[in-house]
């Protein structure tokens, strides 16, 4: 029986350090750290160097085509130009690297270098929400610590109904069933993986492990979802899905990019989460735009053809307007101590390729906003032969910004604290 | 002693000692201190075999060596006795440290089920139809190792996949367990229907006849109003039907549509719970002309399913189209466009008539369920312990695809006890039961137990699983499984009559599947997907799907009659649709129906490197990749892939408005020397295969005015001129391209990476193949008969 001492042991556990006593979700903690929320947003694809960068560097340069849409923002982003991530090559591979700086084919000895900054956060900061972190849209920039992509979820309708919809009270009590269910069936089979490492060999004996380490995982997951089960989700209007007598939603409207949007302000808001990502609608998908005539995939292969680039232009500089739009809200919306939610909520845009043409993994597209950042500059930094500036060095600033105590992530040499806090 | 006598051959104090004088004069400029091509140094070698990374690296400079691909044309040649001097040592000391390692390494990792052959085991465990049941849906997918998905180092198990084991285990139990009577039958058919979809509604509906408005579906109201089947069983679906006026006074291009061809009607099934991916035509009947045809379709339906027949090549387009812009042009009355009746139309043009509908069901060829009266067998009236704890027994038994002892399978059965004694309902205990086994690591993973040091035949339990999962993905039938019992699968003709037997059957589909796609990278195919308002043809003639089946049955082809690999590389057949013959311009294909079509030179088809599923594998939706053409054919035909790009080489962006063809953009590409090293090799392959475009078709001009120059010369000096000059320089390598495929096909069989310890093995297989006419089944047979396949 000492496998049920062990999940008791595991559910008192998982209450400290999962979760919080409940007044503490509602109530006002006390936090030492600036910001308290993390948003990334990925375009898969990149942005073309030339619309995104800037020629000037500082304060008072030229906004490029690309950050044009972002013009009331510009005291609130910067741009960092020349990041990158060290011994990541090129190729549709470097997209999945943006939030670990690590390809999977160097990682095959140790999946957890795969782990992502997202999900660190999560770990971190997300304990304390219903759902730790959120992926949304086109997926590949989350990773969790076993080196596995998480799965992202890219309907608006159900991203609304997990975030907002109760379950009825039926569909609740089979789940605390299942839950409870599951539970009593992974001690059995954590038991008895043991017995079976008795009689492996040592080589396999290592695959097991990751059997159990799976089996821990699960039940801290499941007694998480336990908890969370009686307390209500907040209730919100479904207008962001449904629209109103005023504005009419159209969740196909280029690849629901703005619904997600709103979603994530939603999400933010009703503190549902702390950590997001959002990877950005690729594909191949023909905007109805005026003026685009080629997939978006077929565009981002412009081969410097001003007739492509022109196109490709129009998509992005929709991403960029979108974008925008996502900063205002941010500023509209109060967090609970009344100040703009933007205030305390990192907001990262960039993407784990540089210049699709080439499907460079170079040179990488950032901008950083919020999140008590000091911004409104464009800092470029230097090039060493093929390397620029480790892009994890940014990170490293990012999670001691939401309270990490780190100096390290994945390839930084340092931080970026000297520009930015 | 052994690393003793290594060490002193390559500082030269024994006989041979060649080696480290020849590294040094002919490898270590390019392979030392100063540069590392191809990410390779040798001088820090010590030259001791018994290290696996050493040895591994000999065995690289040796297969160079005896390849002649280096040292590069370029640079100093050793002389012929020289060169076979190093290369005798090299073979010797290599064998040696083969024999000390193959103690303890090239073992198959304990590797945990991929999410295919999950989802066949559970259906040949419980016998379930799995077409429209699909507990894997929200599985991660799983990492490829080598180009496999079954190699055990890749499959990882995460929490994540847990849970969804957890998940997919309930809904197994659910479908499995079903108790009790026989559902009823239903019988439904259209005489108590309004007719929705007729366009007038006395007349015609007195008739009894239904009208299929063009290519709209046509079902049964009852049914989709009570959101489908009522039970998961077997369905007959009927309907007669007749073609009326297939050609009529209407152009076939005012009705987007084509008389020559016999009108057809299509079956499909819809659920409207699952949404759109369950969407699925289930089958595809010629309606003659005047003549009622009447058609029973029998098809297993989930519950909650629906069908719809839809006259799938009638007009396209809307019928408001019709009505407002065709019928003007030949009906002087319809002056009107916005207010022609449809009876305007009626009686004149093409009409599918249908007389009849209905559908009638559950069936089933035995209740209860095989899968269910499997494992329990004859339940009493009120089932108790003793019943489940046999019951489980049984399943476990099965499911951890070996014997089990009371106290394995005990913790699993007292579960599933205390369960009933504290719920008291057994047949929830039980799903709880096999909910548990099934998320047990002896059922997701292929499980070998260790018994002391040193290599070890499979026990035959293992033998059989192992067996079993290269060829079906799945897990042994009762016939295998007998055959492991009785001792007859450990002998070399029981084994093969196994092997016959088992790539008969219909699982071995699974091989083919699996292992072409993944050995080709066709699923690659539709990752960048043409641009649909360009490629219109390639979507509307479900292309790609032929592409994919033109390779399928190729090698079935192959495999079924145990034909020669090198098949592979050039033949004078294939198999065409009419679609895909269009799409290639072969003319005179008229059937749906895909046939053995003979090739001509005239049609520059013949082989794997003629196909388009390839071709388009390769390419990115856009345009070709010779690039990628190069390094597949180098990686899959002739088994030398090239590294990677070294990290510090920025892939070129192509500039291309100043330079005129992709060729040319490969030169500036070749003018870098760190390029040079590999895209010498690669690039003469790759623009040898531009005569094909970026979706398989020949093309002898870029656009309207550029010739294609498909010239280009290999290393070695062989001049390369188009795809044929490729099969001619790959048929010159039979062996090459048969070691080529042992070693994908080992490394599928085994899910493991293949090590310098199987060397053995491979150089025997591939060196018997000739003596069998290179026959592809004799192949998988040696596969089978080989050592690493019966050792962990």
């Amino acid at each position: 029986m000492s496998s049920f001492n062990r999940r008791n042991f595991l559910r008192g556990a998982g209450v400290s350090l999962a979760l919080p006593a409940l007044e503490s979700v509602h109530g006002a903690p006390a936090q030492t750290a600036a910001a308290k929320r993390f948003v990334c947003v990925a375009p898969s694809y990149g942005m073309n160097p030339g619309g995104f960068f800037p020629e000037q560097t500082g304060a008072g340069y030229d906004l490029p085509t690309l950050l044009k849409p972002l013009e009331r923002h510009r005291p609130d982003f910067s741009v960092l130009n020349n990041l990158d991530h060290p011994g990541v090559g090129g190729g549709h591979g470097c997209s999945n690297t943006l939030l670990n700086g690590t390809e999977l084919k160097d990682a095959r000895e140790q999946p957890q270098r795969l782990h992502s900054l997202d999900q660190l956060l999560a770990e971190q900061v997300g304990q304390k929400t219903r759902f730790p972190s959120l992926h949304l849209g086109s997926g590949g920039i989350s990773w969790s610590r076993s080196g596995m992509i998480l799965p992202t979820d890219g309907s608006p309708t159900r991203v609304f109904s997990k975030l907002f919809l109760e379950d009825n009270a039926k569909g609740k009590s089979s789940q605390r069933r299942f839950l409870d269910e599951d539970g009593s069936i992974l001690d059995v089979v954590h038991a008895d993986a043991k017995r079976l490492g008795a009689r492996v060999t040592a080589a396999d004996q290592t695959k097991l492990d990751e059997y159990l380490t799976a089996v821990r995982e699960v039940e801290i997951k499941l007694q998480r979802q336990a908890r969370w089960l009686d307390v209500p989700k907040p209730k919100t209007s479904d207008e962001v899905i449904r629209g109103n007598d005023e504005v009419v939603v159209d969740l196909n409207y280029p690849y629901n990019t703005p619904v997600m949007y709103d979603l994530m302000v939603l999400a933010l808001q009703t503190r549902s989460t702390n950590v997001i990502t959002f990877g950005h609608p690729g594909g191949n998908r023909l905007f109805p735009f005026e003026g685009v005539e080629l997939g978006y995939h077929s565009l981002t292969h412009h081969g410097k053809r001003p007739d492509l680039l022109r196109q490709l232009t129009i998509i992005e500089l929709y991403y960029m307007q979108q974008l925008a739009r996502f900063l205002d809200r941010m500023k509209e919306t109060r967090d609970m101590d009344g100040k703009p939610l933007l205030d305390s909520t990192v907001v990262l845009f960039g993407s784990g390729m540089g210049n699709a043409s080439s499907h460079s993994s170079r040179n990488l597209p950032i901008l950083l906003a919020g999140g008590g950042f000091k911004t409104g500059k464009h800092h470029r930094f230097e090039r060493n032969g093929r390397d620029g500036r480790p892009l994890c060095d940014l990170y490293v600033s990012i999670l001691q910004k939401l309270g990490v105590e780190t100096d390290r992530f994945s390839s930084s040499s340092g931080n970026l604290n000297h520009l930015l806090v | 002693m052994l690393t003793g006598v290594s060490v002193a051959s390559l500082q030269g104090a024994d006989g041979g000692g060649l080696l480290r004088p020849f590294l040094k004069d002919y490898c270590i400029r390019c392979h030392g201190p100063e540069k590392q091509k191809g990410d390779r140094r040798f001088d820090s070698l010590t030259g001791d075999f018994t290290r696996l990374e050493e040895a591994e690296m000999f065995q690289e400079i040796l297969d160079q060596l005896n390849l002649g691909e280096m040292p590069p044309e370029e640079e100093a040649q050793p002389k012929p006795d020289e060169l076979s001097r190093v290369v005798a040592e090299l073979t010797r000391s290599l064998a040696q440290a083969r024999e000390v390692a193959s103690e303890n390494s090239g073992k198959v990792v304990l590797r945990r089920l991929n999410r295919v052959e999950y989802r066949n085991t559970i259906r040949d465990l419980f016998d379930l139809e799995m077409v429209d049941f699909d507990p894997t849906t929200t599985f991660p997918p799983d990492d490829a190792v080598e180009g496999f998905d079954n190699v055990g180092e890749g499959l990882v198990t995460s929490g994540h996949l847990l849970q969804n084991y957890l998940e997919a285990a309930r809904k197994v139990a659910d479908k499995v367990i079903r108790p009790g009577p026989r559902p009823e039958t239903i019988q439904y058919d259209r005489t108590d229907e309004k007719n929705n979809y007729s366009l007038d509604e006395d007349g015609r509906q007195a008739a009894g006849r239904m009208f299929i408005k063009f290519r709209q579906p046509l079902g049964l109201m009852r049914l989709d109003k009570q959101r489908g089947v009522p039970a998961a069983g077997e369905y007959a679906i009927r309907f007669s039907a007749r073609a009326i006026r297939r050609k009529s006074r209407y152009k076939d291009q005012d009705l987007r549509y084509n008389s020559d061809e016999p009108m057809r009607l299509s079956i499909s099934v819809d659920s409207r719970e699952l949404g759109a991916t369950a969407h699925r035509i289930i089958g595809d009947y010629e309606i003659p002309d005047d003549r009622v045809l009447e058609i029973e379709h029998r098809v297993w339906l989930e519950k909650g399913f629906t069908f719809h027949v839809h006259w799938a090549n009638g007009p396209n387009g809307s019928f408001k189209r019709i009505l407002r812009k065709v019928l003007p042009k030949y009906n002087k009355d319809a002056l009107y466009p916005a207010r022609n009746p449809p009876e305007m139309y009626v009686g004149s043009g093409p009409e599918l008539h249908v007389y009849q509908l209905e559908i009638e069901g559950p069936f089933y060829q035995q209740w209860p369920l095989p899968g269910f009266e499997r494992y329990f067998p004859d339940p009493p009236i009120a089932p108790g312990p003793e019943y489940l704890r046999d019951c489980l027994t049984r399943l476990a038994n099965a499911a951890f695809r070996r014997p089990v002892t009371a106290a394995e399978v005990g913790p699993y059965l007292d579960l599933a006890e205390n369960y009933l004694e504290e719920k008291k309902d057994f047949w929830a205990a039980a799903r709880y039961g096999l909910r548990a086994i099934l998320t047990s690591p002896r059922f997701l993973y292929l499980t070998e137990y260790a018994s002391g040091p040193g290599a070890r035949k499979l026990e035959a339990y293992e033998l059989a699983s192992r067996l079993s999962y290269f060829l079906w993905s799945s897990m042994p039938d009762a016939e295998l499984r007998a055959a492991a019992v009785s001792g007859i699968l450990q002998t070399p003709s029981g084994l093969r009559s196994q092997v016959e037997r088992m790539l008969k059957d219909s699982r071995a589909s699974a091989f083919t599947q699996n292992f072409v796609e993944q050995w080709l990278h066709l699923r690659k195919l539709g990752d960048m997907p043409p641009d649909p308002e360009k490629n219109r043809s390639y979507y509307e003639d479900g292309i790609e799907a032929a592409m994919r089946e033109e390779t399928r049955r190729y090698f079935q082809h192959l495999l079924s009659d145990d034909r020669s690999i090198l098949e592979f590389i050039d033949s004078d057949y294939t198999f065409l649709n009419a679609a895909l013959a269009r799409h290639y311009g072969i003319p005179g294909i008229n059937h749906q129906e895909f046939q053995q079509v003979n090739l001509k030179p005239g049609h520059h088809r013949g082989g794997l490197l003629g196909q388009g599923s390839i071709l388009t594998a390769t390419s990115n939706g856009v345009e070709t990749q010779p690039v990628m053409r190069g390094v597949w054919i180098l990686e899959n035909l002739l088994g030398t892939p090239p590294s990677p790009p070294p990290p510090d080489v920025e892939p070129i962006e192509p500039d291309t408005r100043g330079v005129t063809t992709i060729r040319e953009q490969m030169v500036k590409h070749r003018e870098n020397a760190t390029c040079f090293e590999c895209h010498r090799r690669i690039d003469p392959l790759g623009l040898s295969m531009e005569h094909y475009d970026f979706l398989g078709r020949w093309r002898d001009r870029y656009g309207k005015q550029l010739p294609i120059d498909a010239s280009g010369q290999m290393p070695d000096g062989t001049a390369l001129n188009g795809p044929d000059g490729i099969r001619d320089y790959l048929g010159q390598k039979p062996e090459q391209f048969t070691r080529c495929l042992t070693e994908k096909l080992l490394v599928y069989a085994l899910g493991r990476r293949i090590s310098f310890t199987d060397r053995d093995d491979i150089d025997r297989i591939v060196a018997d193949m000739p003596e069998h006419r290179y026959g592809l089944r004799e192949l998988v047979q040696q596969i089978v008969a080989s050592e690493p396949f019966q050792s962990k």
